[in-house]
């Protein structure tokens, strides 16, 4: 029994020396990335960022802060009122951890360095960041009808980024019947129960912030259960003989070029989807694409990838003005995190943005002073 | 099916739980071992799992007939269903080039058949012979058919077109077939030992396959010998906690060398190894450094991973690999790195082509003809050539200044023994440097790319130097202990707190630096 309980605690006191030197290892021999994400589930079955909260995000590249205002969007001020003020313009962004500004602090951030440019172009536009770490085109649609519509934006910007066709089908949120696009009726909340359980918890919380080593673990079983769950709703696709297979084949193997370029049914009615919700609420919508970065100064498209005939929609790209500006010695992207935007990277795709914008009138109509945010926190309707 | 991939973690349980059920059924366990072995080549190829068998008949019907034994009814038997086993496993309906295979295995069938019926026919001795002779010629047949049709056809190609002559297109484009150079010097080892009489002629099939076939060692060797391993198979094996542990130790060591040091530094090398016209002076020694490391590590860990895994299993696999970058003369280098080929090439080879008996000329002809064709054995490539023929060479000046015969009477201690042996292993390494240039190059005009960038570029200082030796820092720091121990297996040598903190950076190197994706051997492309 003795011996029983000896063996006992030494291997607990093993196990604890395990966890103490790998939290060592890495800070010392492989820094680790801390981006914890602060997501919750919202009424409308999707995540939402949590309302109200700071957290720190650290890489070997950057120490910052992420604050997400009463209503879950990326801003050090309050969210505006749902009614606008007149002659008052909002551009609404929606997609992921991109636009989120992930590694980059609020002013470096995509939507306020976009806010500032097409204010200095005369626009008094409040930029409203409804992104959230993870998101595809399925969950911006959803957030498009449920979130930002009350809002009722002049722009909807959404972002195309390489990791769309995968979340678009592992979301299982919609799938293509008879060639038309259609919602499952089902939520996608991954892991959102157990994480709102331990981040009630204080200690679990310092732990997403500070421990490295909880971090990696959790990066890598995350990156597992995405591909595991890409991988089980292509099967059940392709069992039940749903349209949106065609895109299985194209991202079954991100490794390799697509097999069928062009062959995107899921996707491109998921654009088309949001362009039309965005219409609906009488504003415009802009498809921005997010580059896949390669090396410092090669980038890929993503929209050339998987929707290289998407055609009426309208599209900005900031392919052009990466590759111009590209150097050996200049980040566009962080490289020892989780490769978003550097301030720079933000700074470029703001202006290819605000250029479009503005080049295509769509908030000619702004004029006088723009909302600060500070009067009002109506809240929209779930 | 590489070892650090999960498939192949999954594959080795589900060959342990068969492989310990079976531990009182020796010719069971053996028959598992061989179906496994098969198992794990046809998930590389099965294409050529018939070859491997096929190649595993001859040697086998030879191996009996070289011992000068009459090749009895059951055996050839035996033999024949085990062909026909083997080319029907392998034919896959629907794919046309394995189609052949059936009609090759019967005409093979055949020919053992027929072979079998005349050498019975002779006397003891000129059976003896004639088996050796058709052994040998088979297994070099198939290896030069495989590895070197290819090259010899092209060459001989461009020489008609340098001459003026058009004689038409003449390749096969024939694939490699993975492991081939090892399983072939492998079986000829074994044929030529029993006409040595050296090691007995197995009479047993089952255990004849496993030894030939055994997945640990099956594509990268080390090149076993059957009076080594064979024998291995007579036995019941006995699986200890001890040979657990210490295979497991050996297996994590070999798997930090392949995945976190060669892995992590391949990159450095193949970006200067593509690109050297493009790189500074510093860029392509570095390039060549890490090269060294990587071929180094790449090729030790696979073996210390195979080593690991058949102590697991209670066998014991050959040291192949020790720490070679320490030594101070080309031969002693030969006597550390890949010692299970340098042997082979010693025993079946030099000795045979006179070695040093012949005197001088001969010896240094001897000499050269065993590392140039040590060279053409690592593939069919020009560079293999030259780097054989550089090994060969640097071992002449070596012996023509007697260098080996001068260290043997100098002391082997104190200051000065240390500054010489120091400036010994600094020259040797510088060589054997080059010779890894040689090796890597994709062709003779790169060598000179680099000896002219390395002689002509500037631009020390922007190397990957940091990077470098990041990785390699643990492996030295490695080496100096068993240097300083005189002892290779140093983890279970270490006191308990220590092993503990080694065995946690080498798991956390593994799951934190790994790279992404798995890379194979380099030793699998011979």
């Amino acid at each position: 029994m003795q011996r029983t309980l000896r063996i006992f605690l030494i291997s607990l006191a093993v196990i604890a020396y395990a966890v103490v030197f790998g939290e060592l290892f890495l800070r010392v021999v492989a820094p680790e990335p801390l981006m914890p994400r602060y997501v919750t589930g919202a009424p409308d079955g999707i995540r939402a960022n949590m309302p109200n909260v700071a957290f720190r995000q650290w890489t070997p590249e950057v120490d910052v802060t992420i604050r997400y205002n009463d209503q879950g969007m990326r801003d050090d001020r309050p969210a505006p009122p749902l009614v606008k003020a007149a002659r008052e313009c909002r551009v609404a962004l929606l997609g992921d951890s991109y636009f989120v500004g992930f590694e980059s602090n609020y002013p470096e951030s995509f939507a306020k360095q976009l806010e500032d440019r097409l204010r200095a172009r005369g626009k008094p536009v409040r930029v409203l960041d409804f992104a959230v770490s993870g998101f595809g085109t399925a969950e911006d649609l959803i957030a498009l009808n449920h979130r930002v519509a009350p809002y009722r934006p002049d722009v909807v910007v959404t972002s195309w980024h390489g990791s769309d066709p995968d979340d678009n089908i592992r979301s299982n949120l919609y799938h293509m019947v008879d060639g038309r696009l259609q919602p499952t009726g089902r939520d996608f909340l991954p892991g959102i129960a157990v994480s709102d359980r331990l981040m009630q918890s204080r200690v679990y919380r310092w732990l997403i912030e500070n421990s490295q080593l909880y971090s990696a673990v959790r990066e890598r079983a995350g990156v597992f259960t995405k591909s595991l769950l890409a991988n089980l709703r292509r099967k059940d696709a392709q069992q039940d003989g749903s349209d949106d297979t065609a895109m299985s084949i194209a991202t079954a193997a991100p490794q390799a070029e697509p097999l069928s370029i062009g062959t995107a049914p899921l996707d491109r009615a998921l654009v088309e989807a949001t362009r039309d919700a965005a219409t609906a609420i009488g504003a415009h919508f802009l498809l921005f694409e997010v580059p896949t970065r390669s090396t410092r100064t090669y980038f890929k498209s993503p929209l050339a990838k998987y929707l290289p005939d998407l055609t009426g929609v309208d599209i900005a790209s900031p392919m052009a003005a990466f590759t111009a500006a590209a150097r050996p010695d200049l980040k566009l992207y962080q490289e020892k995190g989780q490769m978003h935007w550097t301030a720079r990277g933000n700074a470029l795709a703001a202006d290819v943005a605000a250029a479009d914008i503005v080049r295509r009138g769509w908030l000619d109509a702004c004029v006088g002073a723009a909302s600060n945010g500070a009067a009002g926190t109506a809240q929209p309707a779930a | 099916m590489l070892f650090q991939t999960p498939q192949f973690f999954i594959f080795f349980a589900v060959v342990m739980v068969f492989y310990t059920a079976t531990m009182r059924h020796l010719r069971l366990q053996n028959a598992i071992v061989m179906v496994a072995s098969y198992v794990f080549y046809a998930v590389w190829d099965l294409r050529f799992l018939s070859l491997i068998i096929t190649a595993t008949t001859v040697a086998f019907i030879a191996g009996i007939g070289a011992s000068g034994a009459r090749i009895e009814r059951r055996q050839l038997v035996a033999a024949l269903a085990f062909l026909a086993v083997g080319s029907l496993i392998s034919f896959v309906p629907g794919l046309p080039e394995t189609s052949g295979y059936l009609g090759a295995c019967t005409a093979l069938g055949v020919a053992v058949a027929g072979f079998v019926a005349w050498a019975n026919r002779l006397s003891p001795e000129r059976r003896q012979q004639s088996s050796v002779v058709v052994g040998v010629i088979f297994n070099l047949v198939l290896l030069g058919f495989f590895k070197y049709f290819n090259f010899f056809a092209n060459s001989l190609t461009d020489l008609a077109h340098a001459l003026g002559a058009d004689v038409g297109y003449v390749t096969l484009h024939v694939v490699l077939p993975v492991g081939i150079s090892f399983f072939t010097f492998q079986k000829l080892a074994y044929i030529i030992d029993i006409k040595r009489g050296r090691v007995e002629a197995s009479t047993d099939l089952i255990k004849f396959g496993a030894f030939v076939a055994y997945f640990p060692q099956l594509v990268a060797g080390p090149i076993e010998r059957a009076g080594h391993l064979l024998r291995q198979f007579d036995v019941p094996r006995r699986i200890t906690s001890e040979g657990v542990l210490s295979g497991s130790a050996l297996f994590l060591w070999g798997m930090y060398k392949k995945v976190v040091i060669a892995d992590n530094i391949s990159p450095i090398a193949n970006r200067v190894f593509d690109n050297p016209g493009a790189m500074t002076a510093g860029e392509l020694f570095v390039g060549v450094l890490a090269f060294t490391f990587q071929i180094l590590c790449d090729f030790s860990g696979y073996t210390d991973m195979a080593r690991g895994l058949a102590r697991i299993m209670g066998l014991d696999l050959m040291i192949n690999f020790n720490i070679p970058y320490v030594s101070r003369t080309p031969s002693e280098f030969w006597e550390r790195w890949h010692i299970s080929l340098s042997s082979w090439l010693r025993d079946y080879l030099y000795i045979p082509l006179g070695g040093n008996r012949g005197g001088v000329l001969l010896t240094y002809r001897n000499l050269f003809l065993t590392m140039l064709l040590g060279g053409l054995w690592h593939g069919a490539s020009w560079t293999f050539i030259a780097w054989g023929a550089f090994h060969g060479s640097i071992l002449i000046v070596y012996r023509l200044l007697n260098v080996d015969r001068w260290l043997a009477a100098q002391p082997t201690k104190g200051v000065t023994a240390a500054v010489r042996d120091v400036g010994l292993v600094a020259i040797m390494f510088g060589l054997t440097m080059f010779g890894w240039l040689l090796f890597r190059a994709p062709d003779i005009a790169t060598v000179g790319v680099f000896v002219t960038g390395l002689a002509t570029a500037g631009g020390w200082s922007a190397a990957p130097w940091g990077t470098l030796a990041f990785f390699v820092a643990p492996l030295l720091l490695v080496q100096a202990w068993q240097l300083w121990h005189d002892e290779l297996e140093f983890l279970p040598r270490l006191p308990p707190f220590l092993r503990l903190n080694v065995v946690l950076f080498l798991v956390y190197s593994l799951v934190f630096l790994a790279p992404k994706a798995p890379s194979a051997f380099i030793y699998f492309d011979f």
